[in-house]
């Protein structure tokens, strides 16, 4: 008996030595490695959160968040001890998409499998694996291939426009002046919708916290899907009165007006729906007057200096073939997603270096994944996803350098588009997420970049302001 | 600022009333959604006020090792307005604007020594004091030697002979005022040589149209509407085009001139290209059949015919062939008062004692721009579409090229049996002739052309009996006595015999700067390659029937068909251990450019058949895009020059920026026919001039020599640089 005592004694120790030796971890994430992250998955991915919807967490309370919280970005938050960390906590707010989605996967998703190579197979719209189908796949790199193509396909109704996607250099410590986002040309906004009623920030109160802001990039942003759009069965879901639509994926257009140096910098990239077709790419230098057939293939490439690489985008928007994923599992984290408590629909910052999430957090269940490149030469060895399998978005994403140190950590937040309080004439019914803002910081150097939406949404443009933004021709009008 | 002519802007309007009522026939009406009640006045409220205020200073040294002097310092402001026109919304989607206003001063004329009026002697670049015979013909003209500049090509040799140098000015003016001379050459010879030097310090220069329009460097409206079909754009006003796919090089970018007299091709096309007054209407298919994104556009250009800018030779950074053209123009009005002194070469001076002789010349007295009118405007389409991969851009182009060919109006023949008659004493001239010089008598009461004789005027010169003049296609050469057994020309080739009767017999002539209309075809195409990730680029031009500077024939000018082309290669390369967050950008190109059928070499066309150069270019990024930096090189095989440089641009904020950068010439010489002008290089060969020393033959790089200075080096390796721009941005 007093054996047994013992024995039971030793192995709670030891149990608790275990724990404690990710749990107690704390301080230097520029020690983190891959293997953290793993150590700490699997001893939390079970865990149960202490606090309610309803209780407000500050500093003090952080020793609950932890087992919620990626490490590296939880450490972020520790950092945030001037008392005035204040994380509401409400209810999970569920949310399903849009009834054509629905409709899409109960007539398609028994359809669809995987070629040999990964590639997707008898996809038409919607998902095109159910969340069941994930969990209970066998194959942890089946798993996360599937996970993959879900994210690739997810719902974004037609597409995602803001009119300035402001980005902000951002370095650790110090202090900073508020950036003051402006408008674009009109020319790129076209007249189909009014920017101007709605233009109405607090950009003071947008940018609290610390943090030294070096520079600022105002960029307009739209994307347009063309094939697999659940909104279009009578034509084949695919986008009507348009050319491409059943050859090309996705068109996107971005477009650089501030500061001077950039200004009039326009990219359109054009993706597939064959997994295999590479993008193509043309970019309009202002400086050479001329539009430039670019190699959009350098996807690991910083964007315009930023912490962000062209892959980064949503989260992940390379092509799924060229990375190997595995699942890791399902898990509770703690997040900023699909809500917000801010009348202008947007983040506020806030933190002792000025990037961190200041709104309502919730307990959500999120899919974990890997995805780790195929190409040897990847500035990246791998990177983690939390994806919401309700939204199909990133909430955290982490990336480690090539000797497996972690790196970069990224902060996605999402709105449920029609909970917008601003644009609602391109936000309500739509039954979508729309992207708010991605805060990414390099752990290793101290800097990191701010992206955050002003007059953005899910317009309904009509196919003469899409065929006309998305023709080459047209990048030859612009101009500084 | 100079007016325009009540004719020419007639014509402007004309213009401008046609494509009106055009568009008024094409534009239905259309819908002016999400604009609202806006007006006119809310207009403003859209304005988009950016540009920059910027200095660029140059230090040039001798080859980097001595002389290093300041050699420009410029100031310069950029304002940029943009934004809609809420105005005729039903008629079109859009209207918008766009206007540049760009004033500069450069300072170097009044901080430093070396450049326009107040200099002190020592020069910049290729070029230096005068040699000592021409300090003494200058001085003999009560010209100060101070005031003029010594290009030559070749250094002169220990006794004295060597490669003919020509005398340029070094101060800006109207006038050269060459005691002697009744018409002053400056402003008739060539474009923008009697600028002021407050225009040079301005910026107020002929070939940059700012002499018109300063400060106002772009200026257009754009409009947009629905119609035929499509989607229509109307940009109308003072605007670029840029045409092709090649990078430094313009094989379809033929609409816009360049100024290369700023910082000749290391600055951008974008701010060295010379905006024109034009219309462009684009009409945009959308996909047709397999064809996609395709559109077609027409282009007029109804400006004045605007040169490319060689650089005025006061100007720091007048290119060679800036300072040479100067020369021949200074020349002419120098080297016809010393040739033929005491005669009036304007029908106005002639007097009791000075008559005159019509076509006294002796150089580039002439430029025969093409006058403005609707007629002589430049007019071009360009179609482009894609096809599977390829991107593809068909142009063509029919204007005035913004290059001159320099051809004899007039020969001065020497009056020697061999020269003016056959071997049987038969004249070989027109019979047409002035027999002595016209005096003022003769004048009274008869209209001066009528002495414009096409066997020219006989004269007594420096050299001798003279024939000036004459009109050199007329001349029977093949009969000429000096080619007959015994005589200097004899055994010369049938082929040569144009280019031996100018060394033999020649002295100088009537030059002018000619123009003719060209077509150029031209067809570009780009691919990404998905397995290399090139991306790889093709650009070609045919110009048919353009004229050719052609040292083989008697008046210099023959005619030809230009083949231009250029493949280009780009790759972003991840090269990890230089910097592993930025892809290099990479470029490499090779341009080449062939005459076929043309005779080319030492007797024949300038350039030669075949040339090609080389470039390479590499950009990257550090520190978040703060840091830009970009090395390049060109390299030309005809003239064996080259050029390097690089940059480095700091982003110090999002207003304020630095970039320091360098340009290194590299180049050799080849040496081409001087024709009638022989008689000025080695006298041991001619018996002229030219001072004893080894026959160096009557070849030379002076003149032609700097028309395949292709990649830049040659003739210029005295001036190599060290750059740097400070730059607000707003």
């Amino acid at each position: 008996m007093k054996r047994l005592i013992a024995f039971s004694f030793l192995a709670a120790c030891s149990l608790l030595w275990a724990q404690t030796s990710v749990l107690a971890q704390g301080g230097d994430a520029t020690t983190y490695t891959r293997d953290t992250f793993e150590q700490w998955f699997n001893e939390t991915k079970d865990a149960e959160p202490e606090f309610n919807p309803g209780d407000t967490l500050t500093h003090a309370d952080l020793p609950k968040v932890r087992p919620f919280m990626f490490p590296g970005y939880f450490e972020q938050f520790e950092k945030w001890n001037d008392g005035t960390l204040q994380m509401e906590v409400a209810e999970t707010y569920n949310v399903t998409p849009h009834q054509v989605v629905r409709d899409c996967d109960e007539k398609f998703q028994k359809q669809v499998t995987l070629a040999a190579d990964g590639a997707l197979e008898n996809y038409i719209c919607g998902y095109p694996f159910s969340n069941d189908d994930i969990r209970t796949e066998t194959d942890m790199n089946i798993a996360g291939l599937k996970v993959a193509w879900n994210y690739d396909k997810r719902f974004y109704w037609r597409g995602y426009f803001v009119a300035n996607a402001l980005s902000t250099w951002l370095r650790f410590g110090g202090e900073h002046e508020t950036p003051e986002p402006t408008k674009p040309p009109d020319a790129w906004i076209g007249g189909e919708i009014d920017i101007d009623t709605d233009w109405d920030y607090d950009f003071d109160k947008i940018y609290g916290g610390g943090g030294t802001y070096e520079r600022s990039l105002g960029t307009f942003y739209h994307k347009a899907y063309h094939s697999q759009m659940a909104m279009y069965p009578d034509n084949n879901y695919n986008l009507p009165e348009n050319d491409d639509a059943g050859t090309v994926h996705w068109k996107e257009f971005t477009g650089f007006f501030e500061p001077y140096d950039v200004r009039g910098t326009a990219f359109i990239i054009q993706r597939y729906i064959d997994p295999r077709r590479t993008d193509d790419g043309w970019a309009y230098v202002p400086s050479l007057r001329r539009v430039r057939r670019i190699s959009a293939e350098v996807k690991s490439d910083s964007l315009m200096g930023t912490e962000h690489t062209l892959e980064d985008f949503y989260g992940f928007s390379g092509r799924p073939l060229e990375w190997d994923w595995v699942f890791w599992g399902p898990k509770k984290f703690l997040t900023v997603h699909a809500l917000t408590k801010w009348e202008d629909d947007g983040v506020r910052y806030g933190g002792p270096d000025g990037w961190l999430n200041d709104d309502i957090w919730q307990i959500r269940e999120l899919f974990v994944v890997e995805r780790i490149p195929k190409d040897p030469r990847h500035p990246y060895k791998s990177a983690i996803m939390a994806i919401d399998p309700q939204t199909w978005e990133t909430w955290n994403h982490i990336a480690f350098d090539r000797k497996g140190k972690l790196w970069k950590l990224w902060q996605w937040g999402y709105q449920w588009a029609d909970d917008s309080k601003k644009y609602t004439y391109m936000n309500a019914n739509r039954g979508a997420i729309h992207w708010r803002n991605v805060d990414t910081v390099d752990i290793q150097n101290g800097r990191g970049n701010l992206w955050r939406e002003y007059a953005g949404g899910l317009p309904d443009f009509s196919m003469d302001y899409i065929n006309g933004l998305y023709d080459l021709n047209r990048l030859t009008e612009l101009h500084r | 600022m100079k007016r325009a002519g009540r004719g020419k802007l007639t014509g402007l309007w004309l213009g401008i009333t046609a494509i009106g009522l055009s568009m008024a026939l094409a534009i239905p009406s259309v819908d002016a959604a999400g604009r609202g009640d806006k007006g006119f006045m809310d207009s403003f409220d859209r304005m988009a006020i950016h540009g920059y205020v910027d200095n660029f200073s140059i230090l040039r040294s001798d080859n980097f090792k001595d002389d290093y002097h300041v050699a420009s310092s410029r100031y310069r402001a950029s304002v940029q307005l943009a934004g809609p026109l809420y105005v005729m919304q039903d008629y079109f989607q859009r209207f918008e604007y766009f206007i540049e206003l760009r004033p500069e001063y450069e300072s170097i004329y009044d901080i430093s020594h070396r450049f326009g009026n107040g200099r002190n002697g020592k020069v910049s670049g290729r070029s230096g004091k005068p040699s000592p015979n021409n300090v003494a013909l200058l001085q003999a003209h009560g010209l100060a030697p101070r005031n003029y500049g010594g290009f030559w090509p070749k250094e002169p040799n220990a006794t004295g002979g060597g490669n003919i140098e020509f005398l340029h000015s070094l101060t800006p003016g109207s006038t050269y005022g060459v005691p002697g001379r009744d018409v002053d050459s400056r402003s008739r010879g060539y474009y923008g040589l009697d600028a002021s030097q407050n225009d040079l310090r301005f910026g107020m220069l002929r070939e940059t149209n700012m002499d018109l329009y300063y400060p106002v460097r772009e200026a257009y409206l754009d409009l947009f509407w629905r119609g035929l079909g499509g989607r229509n754009w109307l940009r109308i006003g003072k605007q670029q085009h840029v045409w092709g796919k090649a990078d430094f090089f313009r094989l379809q970018d033929v609409v816009n001139p360049v100024n290369f007299g700023d910082h000749f091709f290391i600055d951008l096309f974008d701010d060295t290209r010379v905006p024109l007054w034009s219309a462009l209407f684009e009409h945009r298919f959308g996909n047709i059949g397999f064809l996609r994104d395709v559109a077609g556009s027409v282009v007029y250009v109804f400006d004045r015919h605007t040169p490319t800018g060689l650089g005025h030779p006061a100007q720091p950074w007048a290119t060679g062939f800036g300072r040479t053209i100067d020369g021949f123009v200074f020349g002419n009005d120098l080297f016809s008062s010393v040739v033929f002194p005491n005669m009036a070469d304007h029908y106005s001076g002639a007097t009791a004692d000075r008559p005159y002789v019509p076509f006294k010349n002796m150089a580039l007295y002439k430029n025969r721009a093409p006058h403005w009118n609707l007629k002589n405007g430049g007019v071009g389409m360009r179609w482009e579409a894609t096809v599977g991969n390829l991107r593809i851009q068909v142009t063509d182009y029919f204007a005035f090229p913004d290059l001159p060919v320099t051809g004899w109006d007039r020969l001065n023949i020497l009056n020697t049996p061999g020269c003016t008659t056959d071997g049987n004493g038969n004249s070989i001239l027109p019979a047409d002739r002035n027999d002595a010089p016209i005096t003022a008598e003769q004048l009274a009461g008869a209209d001066p052309k009528s002495f414009h004789k096409d066997g020219g005027t006989v004269v007594n010169s420096a050299f001798g009996p003279v024939v000036t003049g004459v009109k050199p296609k007329q001349i029977q050469i093949r009969e000429a006595g000096v080619f007959k057994e015994g005589q200097a020309g004899y055994g010369t080739k049938a082929k040569n015999r144009h280019a031996k009767y100018a060394n033999l017999c020649g002295l100088g002539g009537s030059l002018s700067a000619r123009y003719r209309k060209t077509n150029t075809l031209g067809l570009s195409l780009d691919w990404f390659e998905p397995y290399t990730g090139f991306v790889v680029r093709w650009e070609s031009s045919w110009s048919t029937n353009v004229m050719l500077n052609d040292t083989a024939k008697i008046d210099l000018v023959g005619d030809g068909n230009a083949f231009k082309w250029v493949l280009g290669i780009d790759r972003p390369t991840l090269i990890r251990w230089l910097n592993p967050t930025r892809s290099f950008f990479l470029s490499a190109q090779a341009y080449g450019t062939h005459y076929p059928g043309s005779r080319a070499g030492r007797r024949g066309i300038v350039s030669e058949n075949n040339n090609f150069i080389f470039t390479v270019f590499a950009q990257n990024h550090f520190m978040r895009d703060q840091l830009v930096y970009l090395v390049f090189g060109a390299f030309g095989t005809a003239a064996q020059d080259g050029t390097t440089g690089g940059n480095i641009e700091y982003l110090i904020t999002n207003n304020w920026s630095v970039t320091l950068g360098f340009t290194a010439f590299i180049g050799a010489r080849h040496r081409h026919d001087l024709g009638s002008f022989a008689v000025f290089n080695d006298g041991s060969c001619y018996g002229g001039l030219g001072g004893p020393g080894s026959c160096q033959g009557p070849y030379s790089e002076a003149g032609f020599g700097l028309f395949h200075m292709q990649a830049g080096g040659s003739e210029r390796n005295q001036m190599n640089e060290f750059w740097g721009r400070l730059r607000y941005r707003f």
